[in-house]
């Protein structure tokens, strides 16, 4: 137990440090609070939208399927260092477990749980295949905005904002013309 | 072997030691902290150099004290709590960042006396001692504990700050830290291979002076922990936590003051602390040639500075020249690629190793781990493509309007198609 006590030293004194400094600046700093400075941060404008307390589950999926392999690496770091004394039948046993657990991440990343950008792609390309379509700079900035625009509609308007996309665009390539 | 540990603290612990182990921890302190310093000013001053601009100049002899400056200057803002925030988890992240930052420096060997093939060991007052904090027998399994721990840190401080823009940054960023443990973990257990201890002063003397273990783990794992403890330290080009651009300031955009300092001073200190453990696991740590006469333990700590500033240089550099990527390139370069590598080098490397005390035949088993790669490489391109072909509504993006996607579906395949055959291509090249 002696070993570790060097780190907790070091650890009790990190604490101490961040604690004394933000103590001190405590006593230092102006203290003028109003409600306005205390609002989320949103560039200055009053907060619209309440901050979302949901998120893709994408990200949850990541977590747990990060769990598998950190058991996987929890098992493969004692027979890397004991290896020797365990000799083939160890390398065997390893070998089986790791193909097990990477068949199951062929399995997830067959599934396309990997895959970040499916339907995004899609508006994204079209719009860039109109920008290509348009001639000029001007034009594809023009596109730009509307693009911004769509992305702030909300989804339901997204077919509507695509074609008002795509008649513009043809307008476009017509002046271009 | 395995539990190989510190002479210093090995027996009874009397006066002596326990002063040692305090000098010990206040030196590393201050170093940390100096370090700092000047991390953050060299890597203002090399960026403004390669961009062609002065940079800080005016606190002190080439504006080494502006650093100083600014820290004494955060000392006098406003500390401010928002009104949404959860006040205990907003008050405890920056410690969460803080502490793992300066653990991980406990077990770094940062000298030691390796003149005529010592294995580092220096007498002080009496005692054997090795030139780092501490030497438990699990060392490396704490470097692995404190990176993950700084997850938290970064997590619970967008978490509590009861607003977007750092929400978004902590469930980014936490989905990328986690990505690339999983790589870090997997290029670490390569170099375990070769160590056959978990202990860092044991790690460096099995990497038997200039060897560096060089064609094991210097080429396949080297890189890969390289890029994974980039994307761990949420540098440039994996900084996409604080992708200033799209979310403001990131997870500590509601910070201000010194609990901002504090993050700011953990996020440097990993950048010393991770360039010291890569010196340590890949690079020999303090060993180095000794071309004319001092005391060992110098040279020790001047082969180990030496190191270690290549590294700090190198991440300042991928700062200066590349570009911040995409969150699917991220995610396609961590899953797809770095993990399956890391882990088939792993299991190459594993069968090389138990065949070297046999009498297995060099061909069979070289050829068998070529195959191996070609294996796993066809199935991760076949699996590739059946992604492509089939993507899953549940899994893929939120469906917007009916029309829309169904408009969209024909193409929508054909694009993910080209793409995910253009990885392919790339990982089959790699493989």
């Amino acid at each position: 137990m002696g070993q570790y006590l060097p780190i907790i030293l070091l650890a009790v004194l990190a604490v101490v440090f961040g604690a004394v400094s933000i103590f001190v600046s405590h006593l230092l700093a102006p203290k003028k609070s109003n409600p306005i400075k205390e609002s989320p941060y949103e560039c200055g404008v009053d907060p619209v939208v309440e901050t979302p307390e949901r998120f893709p589950v994408k990200f949850f999926l990541i977590a747990m399927i990060f769990i598998v392999f950190d058991v996987e690496i929890i098992f493969l770091y004692p027979w890397a260092v004991a290896h020797g004394s365990l000799g083939v039948v160890g390398l065997v046993a390893i070998l089986i477990f790791s193909f097990a657990v990477f068949e199951s991440f062929l399995y997830l990343v067959s599934k396309g749980v990997f895959n970040w950008n499916s339907v995004k792609i899609g508006l994204t390309s079209r719009l860039q295949k109109s920008q290509a379509e348009a001639s000029s700079l001007k034009d594809s900035v023009l596109l730009g905005n509307t693009k911004f625009g769509m992305s702030s509609n909300g989804s339901n308007n997204d077919t509507e904002s695509i074609r008002r996309v795509s008649s513009k665009d043809k307008g476009i390539v017509e002046v271009a013309k | 072997m395995i539990f190989a540990v510190d002479l210093l603290l090995r027996d009874s612990i009397g006066l002596v030691e326990v002063g040692i182990v305090l000098l010990k921890v206040g030196v590393a302190f201050v170093l940390l902290l100096l370090g700092v310093m000047l991390m953050i000013w060299f890597e203002r001053k090399f960026i403004s150099d390669m961009q062609n601009r002065i940079g800080p100049n005016l606190a002190g002899p080439f504006g080494i004290f502006q650093t100083l400056a600014d820290g004494i200057k955060l000392f006098f803002k406003e500390d401010q709590v928002p009104a949404k925030a959860d006040p205990l988890v907003f008050r405890l992240a920056p410690y969460l960042a803080l502490v793992p930052a300066f653990l991980i420096f406990t077990v770094v060997p940062i000298g030691g006396d390796f003149s005529g093939g010592g294995d580092g060991t220096v007498t002080w007052w009496g005692r054997q001692t090795f030139l780092q904090v501490a030497d438990p027998p699990i060392g490396f399994l704490i470097i692995l504990a404190m990176s993950s721990m700084a997850v938290y840190g970064v997590l619970l401080a967008g978490w509590a700050s009861g607003s977007k823009y750092p929400l978004f940054s902590a469930i980014r960023v936490s989905a990328q830290m986690v990505s690339y443990e999983v790589a870090l973990g997997l290029s670490f257990a390569s170099v375990l291979l070769m160590s056959k201890s978990f202990s860092t002063h044991d790690i460096v003397l099995s990497q038997g002076g200039y060897e560096w273990n060089l064609w094991m783990t210097g080429l396949v794992p080297f890189f890969i922990f390289l890029l994974a403890v980039t994307a761990e330290m949420n540098r440039p080009p994996f900084d996409l936590v604080e992708a200033e651009q799209e979310l403001v300031g990131g997870f500590h955009t509601e910070y201000s003051s010194l609990r901002f300092a504090l993050f700011y001073l953990a996020e440097f200190m990993n950048v010393i602390t991770m360039s010291g453990v890569i010196v340590t696991l890949f690079l020999g740590g303090p060993e180095g040639p000794e071309p004319f006469p001092l005391p060992g333990w110098l040279w020790g700590i001047f082969w180990f500075c030496l190191k270690m500033v290549v590294f700090l240089a190198v991440f300042v550099w991928f700062r200066a020249t590349l570009p911040r990527f995409r969150y699917d390139q991220l995610m396609n370069l961590g899953w797809k690629l770095l993990i399956p590598l890391s882990l088939v080098w792993f299991l190459a490397l594993a069968t090389l190793q138990v065949s070297d005390n046999r009498d297995w035949n060099d061909f069979i088993v070289l050829a068998s781990i070529f195959g191996g790669f070609v294996l796993v490489g066809l199935l991760l391109k076949r699996a590739l493509k059946t992604a492509a072909h089939n993507p899953d509504p549940d899994l893929s993006a939120p469906a917007t309007a009916e029309n829309n996607v169904e408009e969209n579906a024909g193409r929508n395949t054909e694009n993910n198609f080209d793409i995910e055959n253009l990885k392919e291509k790339d990982l089959g090249g790699k493989n």
